[in-house]
């Protein structure tokens, strides 16, 4: 059974939010202040879990690209992140891509911060003028 | 005298260094209103992009944390979708820095809660709060909390002076809780 993809559209306080399984690519991208970070993010984890279920070990690429998140969001992509981690720890191929304004220190700082949490997914900080 | 009598109660908001103050309730609506205009007012003052980001993020955690905690809220609908939180929002800026409070009443026991919460923040330096941040996005959330306790570390770890605080009791259940942040 293939999974269903995922798409979410952009809104001012949420990301945009793309999963492809045919080509294993997760994107998130833009501004995360939701109301209620646990009923957006919820839905989305449980979107990956399934598909990270149901391809045993197909590789997958994931691209965040944000502007800000506040401290619920923070929590929301630890568990995310958590997630990967135990996937690549199984055996799966899973690189994560931490893109950020070169200028934004703040982001910089938290991506090193998720990177401490990664021993078999491979994590990359990638400053990125492209994202303001 | 109307003339006379609001242009005081403004002069009396500029004299406390208010760029805005709002009091009342606050809905998650108004936040992201209010946040644009505090971008839009920063961006007025040719104000460095490190220091917008620091400021907006202090201000959203702030302002999520009487949406979330205040001890007056109303919801607005059934089943419950939208609520209203009284409390007090101020944006300023003394001597070059910006300032944001927020203060709403909070149950004696919350207001113990968050003190001893904040006393023990306010012992760290910048590399604890940092450490402190990381176990906390770890953990498992409190089951009573929405996210309150990396909230204000998350804050702590923005501002350029100790954070202040301070609790007036209303009665013998209730205070009034109050957090001033400088970026």
């Amino acid at each position: 059974m293939t999974p269903n993809p995922l798409y979410i559209d952009e809104t001012p306080r949420s990301p945009r939010v793309e999963l492809d399984p045919d080509t294993g690519h997760l994107a998130l991208t833009g501004e995360s202040y939701p109301e209620d970070a646990s009923a957006f993010y919820g839905p989305i984890l449980q979107n990956v879990a399934s598909y990270l279920a149901t391809t045993i070990d197909a590789p997958l690429t994931v691209d965040m690209r944000f502007i800000y998140f506040n401290s619920s969001s923070a929590k929301a992509i630890m568990n995310l992140f958590q997630m990967l981690e135990e996937n690549a720890e199984g055996g799966r191929s899973v690189t994560v891509n931490w893109f950020y304004d070169p200028d934004d220190d703040l982001m910089a700082e938290m991506g090193e911060d998720f990177a401490e949490d990664f021993r078999h997914a491979s994590f990359y900080l990638k400053p990125d003028t492209e994202v303001a | 005298m109307l003339g006379e009598d609001i242009y005081a109660f403004r002069s009396e908001l500029q004299k406390r260094d208010a760029l805005f103050a709002y009091t009342g309730f606050v809905s998650e609506d108004l936040l992201y209103a209010l946040g644009t205009a505090v971008k839009q007012q920063l961006e007025l003052k040719k104000t460095e992009g490190k220091v917008v980001r620091r400021v907006f993020s202090v201000f959203v955690e702030q302002v999520q944390n009487v949406i979330r905690y205040s001890g007056e809220q109303e919801w607005l609908t059934e089943p419950k979708t939208a609520r209203l939180s009284a409390g007090v929002i101020v944006l300023g800026q003394d001597d070059n820095r910006f300032f944001v409070i927020c203060g709403n009443a909070v149950t004696n026991e919350e207001a113990d809660g968050l003190k001893t919460r904040l006393e023990s923040i306010s012992g760290m330096d910048g590399e604890a709060l940092r450490k402190h941040y990381r176990t906390k996005l770890r953990e498992d959330p409190d089951p009573h909390s929405e996210g309150a306790t990396i909230g204000l570390l998350e804050i702590a770890r923005r501002v350029t002076q100790p954070l202040e605080y301070d609790f007036l009791e209303l009665d013998e259940n209730r205070s009034f809780f109050v957090l001033k942040a400088y970026i």
